[in-house]
């Protein structure tokens, strides 16, 4: 009885932590899709997500009905200023141009400006995650979880439920999938590409703040290091999963998240960060363009 | 004599510092078929970028009179001119149906249906027996056809069409050229940026042949048909 309830505690642990993977690895595929290249500042975005809600909770007196929104939108509006900081270099459509190179370069530096800026104002230490719900533990006798983990799994859930209908039901979700997967032929059908790919900025973002939020809750506390670490996550299960799918980065996230607790409760948490890159290479060995790709001619 | 719907002045196109299109004229009259012909490198798909504004040009291009320079692909969509390329033409994450219906929903309300889904499906028979298979999993053929549907549910005034034919069997190339025939009478003008220069004289009101990024043959169907022997040499380069 013990082993199955370590196990269901680890598998539980796993869904929890890889539900926050996938809301990161989300806004990885959104805006590789609209720009053809690996935002790599999105990962501070997250963490800056975190640092702007440690700020603002005192501020709404912990209510995470205002925090979670409020975050969700300063995160989507610094996601369109990275927009608008990289816009004016160029054409960003052709994978093989100097400017796409420019573009990549300049995401390196806005994530070294964002810590730098938080290690400024907060140092390099940890701060401690206010604590935006009760702390209690849900006792099913033979294995215990945190009222925390569970709301976080159920609210990432329905956020990507929500994400699913709005991608695959409304128009824009639409516009916004199919210039992910093809912005030439998006534009030449009269999308409007330039608006699609801001509105993808601030959705991207706003969801990295979403998933900032349910990582501090989950473990108390946030540093300013810890974006690139879990932006990797975000990143591996995006490339996994075959970088345009929204639902093989989600997936992937999900065994990702299982696979690291399971690796961290039966051999060592030292390797928990090592599993995720491990199992990337077992899969683009096996299928290179990734689980989900949905392949091109 | 017809109102020009899209007319071509002095373009010249530069690429990688290399001139690609020089100088080039085009007129295409409402309601025609127009063949631009040329083999590979001769500069017909930078033409077509260019009407969408897909690329820098010199030189001017009109549609219905109205100046194209200053305006966004997606804004020149929803004049009504629509395009079709000869790959990546379909979203391989959607079904035939969900293609169809997606183009269908971008349509913009300008006054006029040209086709319904209904009547996609009836002139490309094929489609309707794999509607709900996904884009990737189709033949080249058939995802041309989804594209040349998709492209028709937009309601457009002007089609253009890049080396559609590219990949596709005789038969099959035979039936997409067809079937241009009867897009046109519901007064739908095509453009054919093409290299099969059998299924382009039969099918066109008249031709340009671009060769070396200039235009070197310009002709009526029946002059076309006339001349097929000094067109292939022309062509050709023979």
């Amino acid at each position: 009885m013990e082993t199955l309830s370590t196990l269901f505690q680890q598998v539980l642990n796993g869904l929890s932590i890889g539900s926050t993977y996938a809301l990161i690895a989300i806004g990885y595929v959104m805006l590789f899709g609209v720009l053809r290249i690996v935002q790599l500042s999105h990962s501070e975005i997250f963490l800056a997500g975190a640092f702007f809600a440690v700020i603002i909770s005192s501020l709404l007196k912990g209510n995470i009905f205002l925090v979670l929104p409020v975050v969700a939108i300063l995160t989507g509006l610094l996601g369109l200023l990275v927009y608008f900081i990289i816009r004016p270099l160029g054409s960003i459509s052709d994978p093989n141009s100097q400017e796409h190179l420019n573009v990549l370069v300049v995401t390196i530096g806005i994530s070294t400006v964002i810590i730098n800026v938080i290690l400024k104002y907060f140092g390099g230490f940890p701060q401690k995650f206010p604590q935006l719900l009760e702390y209690s533990v849900v006792d099913f006798n033979f294995f215990q979880i945190p009222i925390s983990s569970i709301v976080c799994i159920f609210s990432a859930f329905v956020f990507m439920l929500f994400f699913r209908w709005f991608i695959s039901s409304t128009k824009t979700g639409l516009k916004i999938q199919a210039t992910t997967e093809n912005p030439v032929l998006a534009q030449s059908m009269g999308i409007n590409v330039e608006f699609i790919t801001k509105l993808s900025f601030f959705i991207a973002s706003a969801t990295a703040g979403i998933a900032a939020v349910f990582i501090g809750i989950i473990l108390n506390y946030v540093h300013p290091f810890m974006g690139a670490i879990l932006g990797f996550k975000g990143l591996i299960a995006m490339i996994a999963g075959g970088v345009t799918s929204f639902s093989g980065a989600v997936i992937f996230s999900l065994f990702l998240g299982i696979t690291e607790s399971l690796a961290s409760g039966y051999i060592s948490s030292s390797y928990s960060d090592s599993v995720g890159f491990g199992l990337l290479i077992i899969v683009l060995i096996l299928k290179p363009s990734g689980l989900f790709n949905k392949g091109k001619e | 004599m017809n109102d020009m719907i899209l007319t071509l002045d002095d373009v010249s196109i530069v690429r990688s510092y290399n001139t690609v299109v020089r100088n080039a004229s085009i007129n295409i009259p409402e309601n025609s078929i127009i063949g631009i012909l040329g083999p590979n490198g001769a500069g017909k798909s930078s033409l077509v970028q260019a009407i969408l504004n897909l690329i820098e040009y010199s030189g001017t291009i009109k549609y219905k009179g109205k100046n194209l320079k200053k305006l966004s692909t997606d804004k020149i969509t929803e004049l009504g001119i629509s395009f079709v390329s000869s790959n990546n033409n379909i979203f391989y994450g959607f079904s035939i149906r969900e293609n169809l219906k997606f183009a269908q929903m971008l349509a913009r309300k300008r006054g006029k249906e040209h086709f319904s889904i209904e009547e996609i499906l009836s002139l490309f028979p094929i489609l309707e027996q794999r509607i709900d298979q996904s884009g990737s999993t189709l033949s080249v053929g058939e995802k041309q056809n989804v594209a040349i549907g998709m492209c028709l549910l937009s309601s457009p005034d002007l089609i253009i069409l890049d080396e559609i034919s590219s990949g596709l069997s005789p038969i099959a190339a035979n039936m997409v050229f067809d079937s241009l025939k009867k897009i046109n009478e519901k007064g739908v003008s095509i453009v054919l940026a093409e290299q099969d220069v059998n299924n382009v004289v039969r099918t066109v009101d008249s031709l340009y042949i671009l060769s070396k990024g200039e235009i070197s043959y310009q002709g009526t169907n029946l002059e076309a048909q006339r001349d097929f022997s000094n067109l292939i040499s022309e062509y050709f380069g023979m």
